[in-house]
């Protein structure tokens, strides 16, 4: 597994900081201000930009960004492209908002007016401190600590930088699932600034202290929001660039395709041969999730009350899957679909069913090297989950748009017979469907969206320490592993 | 964009039909026979293959589809045979410049087909 993700990270940081109370060696005021710079530009990448719109985000938006704004004296932008109102810029120069004004009004500072706020670029405000980032080779654990967090960055910083809005699936613009990360950042703020404190040159450590106080001020102000946040789930992948096993192989196909299926989605008239596909994809991975869930129920590691509920869940999802590429399947955009997405799909579907002939062999009979680690292909096979959610919702979203823009043809003959179509109806052709025509196909994303997210849900719990009672008192199992299978092998009469 | 709705892939009636488009017809009918034989079982893995064949399918032309025939009497692996000879008869100076790509996906996915075939108890 080459997965990482925010949760990971917050717990290695937590551990480095608390690695701290373990060592006695002299920092300096280069290595505390990596720290400070690393840990402001994190807060303020989890804050994020300010809302607009709906009363209730602003008004929640309003209490992260005030902690933001307290920051004493931030020693850097946290990028070149962020922009500051006439608050923030005073409190990143340590002075008053009077002084702001009165700076941007003499023309000292360049602002833009938007007839509300000031807006300063954060390449005009003048740099107080030269700040080096923390060295990667450095074995002490505050450079480490600002080297986790400073991976955390980037990775807040992509997630950020995803166009998404999915309900449930954005949780950094849900300051409610913000604020315990952020609560995380600053408790071990404090205890980087209190090591700090004790292990600084006295003449450096003013910055420290002010840090310090300025953390555990802002954790009261957080409250006590609860550890448990959905941006903890957050992952980044570096799948390898040469996979070796059916493990690697299914991490690096599954990657490789859900960020080509995005890509597909995103052209202007997208391929429907690619969105059926999509579809029939998911309905594949379902089928080998559950081929795995059976046998992780087989060998002990998940319940059979679970096994037997993630299995319904994965059939039921599987069908609708089904139907939704049926539906696909009746009309086009006439869009080609390109062909890196086509080896991508290739490519996953070989791998996927390698894992599900693998799996039906008995033990011995495979290849030790070529043995597939279930719960890895489980785990991928959950985040694979995630971008399913992903990629159905905003597969539902695109029949109504097509549609109503004449880009969804299907075949005369098989439309409504009406005058203006008897023409193209007597020649074969395709012209585009009304939007009532595409009921069915609306109503069919929407199911398949809706069941993608259901199965997400549902592989979430089964993972949880709740899913994995014993089995050692199911000897008598009321559910055998035949009843949880797949149906094996290629079926039908006649058939090759 | 004009509906091919042949009656049977391999009929006259789709004889004067052009090369390339007869080929979509087999490719069609060869997803088509894979999804039936699955019968209906949602996990089973030929409705996996029968939605490769749809997609190269739709590569070579997204606006082709097969009309099932219940007198035809090929089957998905022969379908696929045809489509091959067909695909392969076309002059390589005409038609679109990367049927040479999607042929070779059919190919692999031909080798797929009778590996699948060869599995069977």
């Amino acid at each position: 597994m080459s997965t990482t993700t925010v949760g990971d990270l917050l717990d290695r940081a937590e551990l480095l900081a608390r690695a701290l109370r373990l060592t006695r060696a002299e920092i300096t005021a280069d290595q505390w201000r990596s720290f400070d710079a690393t840990s402001y530009r994190l807060l303020h990448d989890l804050v994020g930009p300010e809302r607009t719109g709906n009363h209730e985000q602003i008004v929640s938006h309003a209490t992260v960004s005030r902690i933001l704004n307290g920051y004493p004296s931030p020693l850097s932008a946290p990028n070149p492209q962020a922009t500051y109102n006439a608050r923030q810029a005073a409190s990143h120069l340590g002075v008053s908002r009077a002084t702001v004004a009165a700076d941007i009004r003499e023309s000292r500072l360049p602002a833009t007016y938007d007839g509300r706020r000031y807006s300063i670029k954060a390449t005009d405000l003048p740099s107080i401190t030269e700040v080096h980032p923390a060295d990667p080779a450095s074995t002490h654990p505050l450079d480490r600590l600002s080297c986790t967090l400073g991976v955390l960055v980037d990775m807040v910083v992509t997630e950020r930088s995803r166009t998404t809005n999915i309900p449930g699936l954005d949780p950094l613009r849900d300051d409610a699932q913000v604020a315990p990360v952020m609560a995380r950042v600053l408790a071990m703020t404090v205890v980087a600034a209190r090591h700090a404190l004790a292990h600084i040159p006295l003449q450096d450590a003013d910055r420290p202290l002010a840090i310090a106080r300025y953390a555990e001020c802002s954790l009261d102000a957080i409250g006590d929001v609860g550890r448990p946040s959905a941006l903890t789930r957050v992952a980044s992948f570096a799948p390898p660039s040469s996979p070796r096993g059916p493990n690697e192989q299914l991490e690096t196909a599954l990657r490789a395709w859900a960020s080509l299926a995005r890509r597909e989605m995103a052209r202007t008239v997208p391929s429907t041969e690619v969105l059926r596909n999509i579809a029939n994809q998911a309905r594949h991975l379902y089928a080998v999730n559950a081929r795995l869930v059976a046998d992780s129920f087989t060998r002990g590691h998940l319940s059979e009350h679970a096994a037997e509920s993630v299995h319904d869940e994965l059939r039921e999802a599987a069908q609708v899957m089904h139907a939704l590429q049926k539906q696909w399947e009746t009309v086009t955009t006439a869009t080609r679909p390109g062909h890196e997405y086509v080896t991508a799909t290739t490519n996953l579907h070989a791998s996927l069913s390698a894992i599900e002939r693998d799996i039906l062999l008995p033990g011995e009979k495979v290849d030790i090297s070529r043995r597939v680690d279930v719960d890895a292909a489980l785990t991928d096979l959950r985040y694979a989950a995630t971008d399913l959610v992903e990629l159905t919702h905003a597969g539902a979203q695109l029949p109504e748009p097509l549609i109503r823009s004449e880009q969804l043809f299907a075949p005369a003959r098989i439309l409504p017979s009406t005058m203006e179509r008897v023409h193209d109806r007597n020649h074969g052709r395709y012209v585009a469907i009304r939007l009532t025509e595409g009921a069915a196909l609306i109503n069919a994303t929407q199911e398949g969206s809706r069941a993608a997210q259901e199965v997400q849900a549902t592989l979430e719990i089964s993972k949880g320490p709740i899913a994995a009672i014993e089995l050692s008192t199911h000897s008598h199992a009321l559910v055998t592993r035949r009843e949880l299978e797949p149906a094996t092998g290629l079926g039908g009469p006649d058939l090759l | 964009m004009t509906d091919h709705p042949s009656h049977s892939p391999a009929s006259p009636e789709t004889a004067c039909e052009d090369t390339v488009a007869q080929a979509c017809v087999h490719i069609d009918a060869a997803a088509r026979q894979l999804e039936a034989a699955a019968d209906g079982d949602i996990f089973s893995p030929l409705l996996g293959l029968a939605g490769q064949l749809a997609l190269i399918r739709g590569g070579i032309d997204p606006t082709i589809r097969a009309v099932v025939d219940p007198e035809d009497l090929l089957g998905p692996t022969a379908h696929t045979d045809q489509a091959l000879s067909l695909l392969d008869s076309f002059p390589p100076s005409d038609g679109q410049t990367d049927l040479l790509v999607w042929t070779l996906r059919l190919a692999e996915l031909h080798d797929a087909l009778v590996a699948a075939g060869s599995e069977q108890p």
